[in-house]
């Protein structure tokens, strides 16, 4: 969705078009869901945090800035919500989700998980996730998941560029290390179950 | 990999410091790291790429960061928020159906320009005819104060006159409990009777009262039997004072000297007695 199409919903949505709305909130779930999802390692509290997000995001749309990307002002307050809970409970990282993530009530574009091995590298993948910093891990999720420009990231997150650089160069190196190993250590394990 | 989405990040045009041709055994990671964060043009990355089918470690090491990167591209499965996130949304502000948008708008700009219009045909008429935007008809100027106030006072009198019946009709059966302290073997009684001058002068005066006290302590007695007749209220008050000689003024409160009053003295009495006290005219 490019910048002038957003506008247009976001200004009916203020206007009070429900249908508007709706579409504002479909054209960015998907984006801040993963975000917050790989973060938190936990579906329900991913979803309570992104359906608030929205919600407050929806109450103060007369707010927004326009000079601003409307997605930007969405992850700042998604990941406020986020930091809010993890102060209040310190989240445990739920791999068995990952498992069951296949046989959810998919509505992506794109098939989930076609074959086992894509299951056995999702899984790999959030243990791997675990194993890093929450600085590593949201600026990895930021740059790689969704392609935000390190500048972007930098001033999302409040950091020089130079620091987010670092992050992200040790928490690559590591996210290598340990997915190669959660990967081949699943493998055996389906291969030990079949 | 990111390099193919962010290769117009880099402007580099030159080789690579850390790329030296001479030395081709392990590529830099940092030239490896520029290259994945997409800070490298297309003919550093052709280097790279050359150099990487010499360097079969960092080679490798690529291909894993590659895969951890692609597995965190994969979609994932989510619910539509939409519904929920509307629902709550309905809650604190409604979203109006398109149709009815328009209709909406028109009647909150009606009620605006409606509201506008009153007050400038109020403001218009104020300015034209004061009179008819005038809340009172005519003015009521304060007039008569003296006849207010005189009517204001008689109210008050008349309130206070009441109150003070209905605190004597509630008091009347305690008398008992209002004696005066004393010896309980010590008692008298007082007869009042006033003279018919006395008599015509308060008008109300009544021709003989009848006070029983025990004890020796001090009995007054004050009949008054209209605070608002000056005249009954001047000539009845009256105060006995009861020790070993019994004592009873007649003081006269018009006159302004405190010695203006007739005083009578008893004798001690020690047993039940009768005692007249005539009250006579004052000057």
């Amino acid at each position: 969705m490019d910048r002038i199409e957003e506008r247009d919903l976001i200004e009916r949505a203020i206007a009070g078009e429900r249908q508007a709305a709706g579409d504002l909130i479909r054209a960015h779930q998907r984006s801040v869901y993963g975000y917050i999802l790989r973060m938190s390692g936990r579906p329900e509290v991913a979803e309570d945090i992104v359906q608030e997000a929205f919600v407050r995001v929806l109450g103060n749309l007369h707010r927004f800035d326009f000079r601003f990307r409307f997605s930007t002002w969405l992850f700042t307050i998604a990941r406020r919500l986020y930091m809010n809970a993890m102060a209040k409970n310190k989240p445990v990282y739920d791999t068995d989700f990952v498992g069951s993530m296949g046989n959810t009530n998919s509505q992506s574009e794109s098939p989930i998980y076609t074959d086992e091995r894509q299951s056995v590298q999702h899984d790999a993948l959030q243990q791997a996730l675990l194993t890093l910093t929450d600085e590593q891990r949201e600026i990895i999720i930021l740059f790689h998941q969704l392609d935000w420009p390190i500048s972007l990231i930098a001033s999302h997150l409040e950091m020089p560029e130079g620091t987010i650089k670092s992050h992200l160069h040790r928490g690559r190196k590591r996210l290598r290390v340990m997915f190669k190993d959660k990967t081949r250590l699943a493998e055996q394990l389906a291969g030990v179950a079949k | 990999m990111k390099s193919n989405n962010h290769s117009k990040r880099g402007s580099q045009s030159k080789t690579h410091p850390d790329m030296r041709a001479d030395a081709p055994g392990r590529i830099p990671e940092s030239l490896i790291d520029a290259a994945i964060d997409g800070e490298l043009n297309e003919d550093m990355q052709r280097e790279i790429a050359h150099a990487l089918k010499y360097d079969p470690i960092r080679k490798q090491e690529l291909l894993d960061t590659s895969d951890a990167i692609n597995a965190l591209q994969m979609p994932i499965s989510m619910p539509d928020f939409s519904d929920p996130v509307l629902a709550r949304a309905d809650r604190n502000r409604r979203f109006i159906p398109a149709s009815w948008r328009r209709h909406v708008r028109a009647g909150r700009i009606g009620i605006a320009a409606a509201f506008l219009m009153t007050l400038m045909t109020v403001a218009g008429l104020q300015t034209i005819y004061p009179r008819l935007t005038t809340i009172a008809s005519h003015p009521t100027p304060v007039s008569n104060i003296e006849q207010a106030v005189g009517h204001d006072t008689d109210r008050l009198a008349q309130t206070v006159t009441n109150e003070v019946h209905m605190i004597r009709a509630s008091v009347a059966p305690m008398a008992d409990m209002l004696l005066p302290p004393g010896r309980a073997d010590h008692r008298f009684e007082i007869t009042l009777a006033s003279t018919p001058s006395a008599v015509s002068a308060s008008g109300s005066y009544p021709s003989q009262v009848r006070f029983v006290g025990v004890g020796h302590g001090i009995a007054a007695v004050c009949i008054d039997n209209d605070i608002n007749a000056p005249r009954a209220r001047v000539y009845s008050s009256l105060g006995l004072v009861g020790s070993n000689n019994m004592q009873s003024w007649v003081y006269n409160s018009r006159s302004s000297s405190a010695r203006s009053y007739e005083e009578s003295r008893f004798p001690s009495r020690t047993d039940k007695e009768s005692i007249e006290l005539d009250v006579q005219a004052l000057p």
